[in-house]
């Protein structure tokens, strides 16, 4: 594979913002990722996209004044941005592209389109078999993964609830987070029951925005804005799409994407400065913890105790304060791409982690359905 | 039962019903599928206990299979009642 960097990275506005449509958001997130990079749109021969409501790709090329000859609409939900760096790492190798930008915006919130019911497709098995039973989408699903890891290896909710008061605290020290009020383990167990084990404090947020990121080689790279950060690893799974099919609700596929990306990059869990792991639920990163090898299985409730996740513990995760108090229109990913970026090259003021070499990116698609994982690097030299 | 969860807040403000309970529960057949628990008090239900078949009628042509906690041994089972 030829070796390939992100050289910009930029976003709109988060929030709510009820005077933007999707495209402009996407606008906003483009033109400062270029402004980052240093590039014009004309250097741009690559796009991915996804979410919006049809094709893609090919609206945004449109509306954004971009010719791509390489274009990419994979719908893999908030796990589509590692998805994208992957292919876009493989588009380059092959000579298809040399430029890829990847972009994501969504106003779900001000349209209140994000239903409890989810979003199904009148077609296929999960309409037939789960909404007669009224499940809430995703939330019940992922309640249903949440209560068998505490049957099986006595998660407690309080552990649960760790993951989201660290992530308020690196949420704190960034002052775009939509919350930013100080959460206690209390707060979150008295919030109210949505779908049980789940309180409402352990779920992500439902917000505006948009978010950027450029990919093209190292050797490129070098000669652009920003010290290229480099892709060390990539790997992507899927093991299932509705809940009832998931093969074991307590291991996911980050457990293949994980060792695939470990493996490309030659580097383990010990050696990983920063994570950006997916928290659409306290569960969720908790059960990537496991499976992407930082704890054995079983041992995530433990491992996140005692803040370990927090500003000044020993892996410092999710710093811009994550889904759950950074912003979360609808897919996190691209966001989480943006933070490790940011992190490794090493300016960031307070949540800056101190001498970041590696980050992990980690993200989450759908119902624990797909999982795709990045391992960035700061150039060296 | 392989896992539940209670449903606590409503898809609409419209619809009634909550707290229910959804599930995955395996078949002895060896499907594992999702359902709904009947027949007990929302906080009787556990990962892990026995629970059987029963059919919904929703309309003439359509029964939903739901599933409530197994009956204690002894009784007689497809009983007509």
């Amino acid at each position: 594979m030829t070796d390939v960097a992100i050289v910009g990275v930029g976003e709109s506005e988060q929030g709510y913002l009820p005077f933007c449509t999707t495209l402009q958001l996407q606008s906003d997130a483009i033109a400062a990722a270029l402004e980052d990079a240093g590039l014009e749109p004309a250097q741009i021969d690559a796009l991915f996209c996804t979410g919006l409501p049809h094709y893609s790709a090919v609206l945004a090329a449109e509306y954004h004044g971009i010719r791509p000859r390489y274009f990419d609409s994979t719908e893999g939900g908030g796990a589509s941005f590692g998805l994208f760096v992957e292919h876009a790492a493989a588009a380059i190798t092959a000579g298809l592209c040399t430029t890829a930008l990847i972009v994501y915006g969504s106003t779900q919130r001000s349209r209140r389109a994000r239903s409890l019911a989810g979003s199904v497709p009148d077609e296929g098995p999960q309409s037939q078999f789960e909404l007669p039973y009224r499940p809430l989408l995703p939330i019940s699903a992922y309640a249903l993964a949440t209560q068998r890891h505490m049957f099986e290896y006595g998660t407690t909710p309080q552990q649960l609830a760790e993951v989201a008061v660290s992530t308020r605290r690196w949420a704190e020290l960034n002052p775009n987070a939509v919350l930013r009020k100080t959460l206690t383990i209390d707060d979150v167990l008295q919030s109210p029951m949505v779908s049980t084990p789940i309180h409402r404090e352990e779920i992500c947020l439902v917000t505006d925005g948009a978010g950027a990121v450029i990919v093209t080689t190292v050797e490129r790279g070098r000669s652009l804005r920003q010290p290229p950060i480099i892709v060390l690893g990539h790997g992507a799974m899927t093991t299932h799409h509705a809940i009832s099919q998931m093969p074991d609700l307590t291991r996911t596929g980050a457990a293949e994407s994980g060792s695939a990306a470990f493996g490309m990059a030659g580097v383990g869990p010990d050696d990983i400065d920063v994570v950006q792991l997916y928290d659409s639920f306290t569960i969720t990163p908790l059960i990537c913890l496991e499976d992407l090898g930082f704890c054995p299985k079983g041992e995530g409730g433990a491992f996140v105790s005692g803040e370990r996740t927090a500003p000044g513990g020993a892996l410092p995760m999710n710093t811009q304060g994550g889904g759950l108090a950074y912003t979360h229109p609808g897919m996190f990913g691209v966001f989480q791409l943006i933070e490790a970026t940011l992190q490794l090259r090493g300016d960031l003021g307070p949540r800056q982690v101190i001498g970041a070499e590696l980050a992990l990116v980690h993200s989450v698609g759908n119902v624990f359905s797909v999982h795709s994982t990045v391992i960035l690097g700061r150039g060296g030299g | 039962m392989y896992s539940f969860s209670i449903v606590h807040r409503m898809i609409e403000p419209a619809m009634t019903g909550t707290p229910y309970v959804v599930a995955l529960v395996d078949l002895l057949e060896g499907a594992r599928i999702m359902t709904n628990i009947v027949g007990c008090p929302t906080t009787d239900v556990r990962v892990a206990m026995s629970v059987e078949v029963q059919f919904e009628r929703v309309s003439d042509t359509i029964a939903v299979p739901v599933f409530a906690p197994s009956r204690p041994p002894g009784r007689p089972e497809g009983g007509k009642e």
